[in-house]
């Protein structure tokens, strides 16, 4: 039995109150001109690509065969030069003259190790490799079990990453981090920081810095104040809010740009009352997501209409959206036999109520889920939520019955629209929708087999306008990330997929 | 026959002057009443005098600082926190008279009955309050809740079933030294059945020390289920729970302190009330056990 004696209940109280007043008080560390901090949500818990690569991708110490241009398009990476040698066999040029940090070259052979473990790893399951060889000193050739046209886009995406050789212990595991970017592993601290410095043999332009230092903070608010208290010279993903008071301080600056990412509804197609359409078409009436953006979002961020916000990407289609039309959803709902009792609505003696479940680790989730709740109460919706662990809901959801889940997800976080079969394949979708539509199976497949663009656009296009209509997912918003750094860092241009922070260009 | 209830009562109309006279001497303990007094009505009134609905939003008027319409400000959608907080003042102190009911009446239950029959029942039931005992309540609870899934009601069992055992404890110690003495013995050589005893003898002389820990406990409960709706596992959103509004508000602690302050503000009060009039109730009603009483 847990208890507080009084002493204990003052003496907790006084630290308390004594440790936010330190909070507040600012730090007058000095800063080191050579070393620039960042703070990042994510921990760093592994060196290992294939478990954590897209963090050490992201602060540049490892290199993709691809990498991802600011206009979200899959550009050279370590290898220079790619392209389809039949429908199956795809060859990828190296670049010359790059060294890991060890001093090893990069050829085929020394990249061959880590391309083969990274393809085989349960992470790239979804991707259907069979081979991964060598065939010239300085040309990868891999080979897919069926024609799949998104392989170079998920050649960009860390796990891919190659390490020296050296870097692999007999038993397949890494042991250290030795790439080939702008910055090498210096030491690290699992789940706090990483210490990096500049490749001084990069072939690239390099590092303006010396040394670069990676922690991950959890805590938004934490961040912020280290940002504040001159602790950081970049906080990354601050709450909207953070942006005007950013802005108010002369020594900070504050960056938002948009990113693929959105904020979406699941339904559950398998159970009433969202297994009929009009119900879900309902809901997409009756939320009002311009006012989600004005107020809760601050204006950053905008409505979504589709999967993709087509300011940040070109495979965006056009698509008819959602309006905010409270009489409308009312008629729907009317309509699929949901009758207005009082407040409520009423069908076969059962009343119309539903549950969202959504989770916090995304702060303003569950703020939104409490606006869509009135918003739905509004036209007859009884609505409660849950706020859980998001494994527990995919756990849960996956198995069993649910009416909706609130959920935020980047819809493109390796450039190529085939993400879209995570949503919406029968088959292969990790999202709980239980959706399963033919023509949208084939559509998705027939996109990976083709490499022509043109098609390939017209095909998303038809997929995204049909789930439109079908409406398994209803998007909600897109995200804009708040990024923080001293006014005095220059050279720092955001990267709408985020692969890469490039910290080697800020000064 | 007439003299001895005359005598009775007049027992009874000093023990209650006792009472109140110790009540009043003590500073603390009239602060902590005062406390208590005022919350019991704020809950009881406030929802009423309230011109706000908890859970009405009104999204332009967000993080409102505090003024002369919004006393303690508006939250995340708008809301007036001082509205939500009265609301919330009705959750606290219901739950945590509820969870203190459930584990006094429980706890009572298996101390008497382990204090009066002995034997091996004592033994398994005192074993198994052993264990309850060792083990950290809060994480317990935290266990409990979570396998239950997230809403009030599976918070208060949590805490109702992790809290029973000091009364168990309480309460065989107060039997096992009352069992022995005269009235006892008496009442059995007059033939009273084992029920008789416990209800009429034993219970009523162990009620007092029993008062004294439910009150003291009652603060722990509300530390318990806002510590518990902080992490998410208790009351969801809209309810308006003083500890998920402190998980909530903890988001804008930089924009809108209120958010924060005044949830904590209200729990801390609460708390150091409950523990107040505990504690004087305490040095009023059993002086002697005082230090039995610390030990749990």
């Amino acid at each position: 039995m847990y208890k507080f004696t009084r002493r204990q209940a003052l003496f907790g109280t006084a630290a308390g109150i004594s440790g936010l007043g330190g909070y507040w008080l600012r730090g007058s560390e000095s800063k080191d001109d050579d070393t620039f901090r960042v703070g990042s949500p994510w921990t760093p818990d592994s060196i290992d690509p294939v478990t954590n690569g897209w963090l050490w991708r992201r602060i540049n110490v490892l290199e993709p065969l691809l990498t991802v241009d600011y206009d979200g398009t899959v550009s050279p990476g370590l290898a220079t030069d790619w392209h389809m040698v039949n429908n199956r066999t795809w060859e990828f040029t190296l670049r010359e003259g790059v060294t890991f940090h060890d001093g090893t070259d990069v050829t085929a052979a020394t990249v061959l190790p880590s391309l083969t473990r990274a393809f085989d790893s349960s992470s790239m399951a979804a991707v259907p490799v069979d081979a991964v060889e060598a065939t010239a000193d300085r040309t990868i050739t891999i080979q897919t079990a069926v024609p799949f046209s998104p392989l170079p886009a998920h050649c960009t995406r860390g796990i891919t990453c190659p390490v020296s050789p050296a870097a692999i212990d007999d038993d397949g595991s890494v042991n250290e981090p030795i790439g080939t970017g702008p910055f090498q592993f210096e030491n690290w601290e699992a789940g706090s920081t990483i210490t990096a410095t500049a490749n001084p043999d990069y072939y690239g332009s390099g590092a303006h810095i010396d040394t670069l230092i990676y922690e991950g903070i959890t805590d938004d608010q934490t961040r912020r104040l280290k940002l504040e208290n001159r602790e950081l010279d970049m906080a990354r993903i601050l709450p909207n809010k953070a942006a005007d008071t950013l802005a108010s301080d002369p020594d900070l600056t504050a960056h938002t740009y948009k990113i693929p990412r959105a904020r979406y509804l699941v339904f559950d197609l398998d159970s009433a009352p969202f297994s009929d359409r009009k119900v879900r078409r309902a809901v997409m009436h009756a939320i009002d997501r311009d006012h989600i953006v004005a107020s809760l979002l601050n204006g950053l961020g905008s409505k979504a209409v589709g999967p993709f916000p087509s300011d940040v990407t070109e495979w965006a289609a056009e698509l008819e959206p959602y309006e905010h039309l409270p009489e409308k959803a009312r008629s729907l709902l009317a309509e699929a036999g949901w009758e207005a009792d009082g407040d409520s609505r009423i069908r076969d003696g059962e009343e119309l109520s539903v549950s969202i479940w959504t989770y916090n680790t995304r702060p303003l989730l569950p703020t939104i889920a409490e606006v869509i709740q009135t918003q739905l109460q509004a036209v007859g919706f009884d609505v409660d939520i849950s706020v859980m662990e998001s494994s527990t809901i995919k756990e849960q959801a996956k198995n069993g019955e649910f009416d909706t889940v609130l959920w935020s997800s980047s819809v493109l976080w390796y450039p190529d629209p085939d993400r879209l079969s995570d949503f919406v394949h029968s088959e292969t979708a990790t999202m709980f929708s239980g959706y399963e539509n033919e023509t949208v199976d084939q559509h998705l497949e027939a996109a990976r087999r083709t490499a022509d663009r043109d098609e390939r656009f017209e095909r998303y296009a038809a997929i995204q306008r049909r789930i439109q209509r079908d409406l398994p997912l209803g998007w909600l918003t897109y995200y804009a990330n708040v990024i923080g750094t001293r006014a005095d860092v220059e050279g720092y241009q955001p990267h709408p997929i985020e692969s890469c922070y490039h910290l080697e260009d800020v000064t | 026959m007439s003299d001895r209830a005359a005598n009775r009562r007049k027992r009874q109309a000093d023990k209650r002057q006792g009472w109140t006279d110790g009540l009043t001497a003590d500073r603390l303990g009239q602060f902590g009443i005062g406390v208590v007094l005022t919350l019991l009505v704020l809950a009881a009134l406030g929802p009423v005098v309230s011109p706000y609905d908890p859970a009405e939003q009104d999204l332009s008027n967000r993080l409102e600082s505090p003024s002369l319409s919004h006393p303690f400000g508006t939250d995340q959608l708008g809301r007036d926190v001082l509205t939500r907080l009265l609301h919330g003042a009705r959750f606290s102190l219901g739950i945590a008279v509820a969870v203190t009911t459930v584990r006094l009446l429980v706890g009572t239950a298996v101390g008497l009955v382990a204090g009066y029959a002995g034997g091996w029942v004592d033994e398994a039931l005192m074993r198994l309050v052993d264990t309850l005992l060792a083990f950290p309540g809060i994480v317990l609870a935290l266990v409990i809740a979570g396998i239950l899934g997230p809403s009030l009601v599976n918070v208060m069992l949590a805490l109702a079933v992790v809290g029973w055992a000091s009364y168990a404890r309480l309460v065989r110690s107060s039997v096992l030294s009352l069992r022995e003495r005269e009235f006892v013995t008496t009442a059995r050589l007059l033939g009273r059945s084992r029920m008789h005893i416990a209800t009429r003898h034993l219970l009523p002389n162990v009620v007092a020390p029993v008062v004294v820990l439910a009150t003291l406990d009652i603060g722990s409960v509300i530390l318990g289920t806002a510590g518990l709706s902080f992490l998410g596992l208790g009351a969801q959103p809209p309810t308006p729970e003083w500890g998920t509004m402190l998980a909530s508000g903890r988001n804008y602690l930089r924009q809108a302190w209120w958010l924060v302050n005044a949830p904590g503000l209200c729990i801390m009060v609460t708390v150091l009330g409950f523990n107040l009039l505990g504690d004087s109730l305490r040095d009023m009603l059993s002086p002697t056990q005082t230090a039995q009483m610390e030990e749990l």
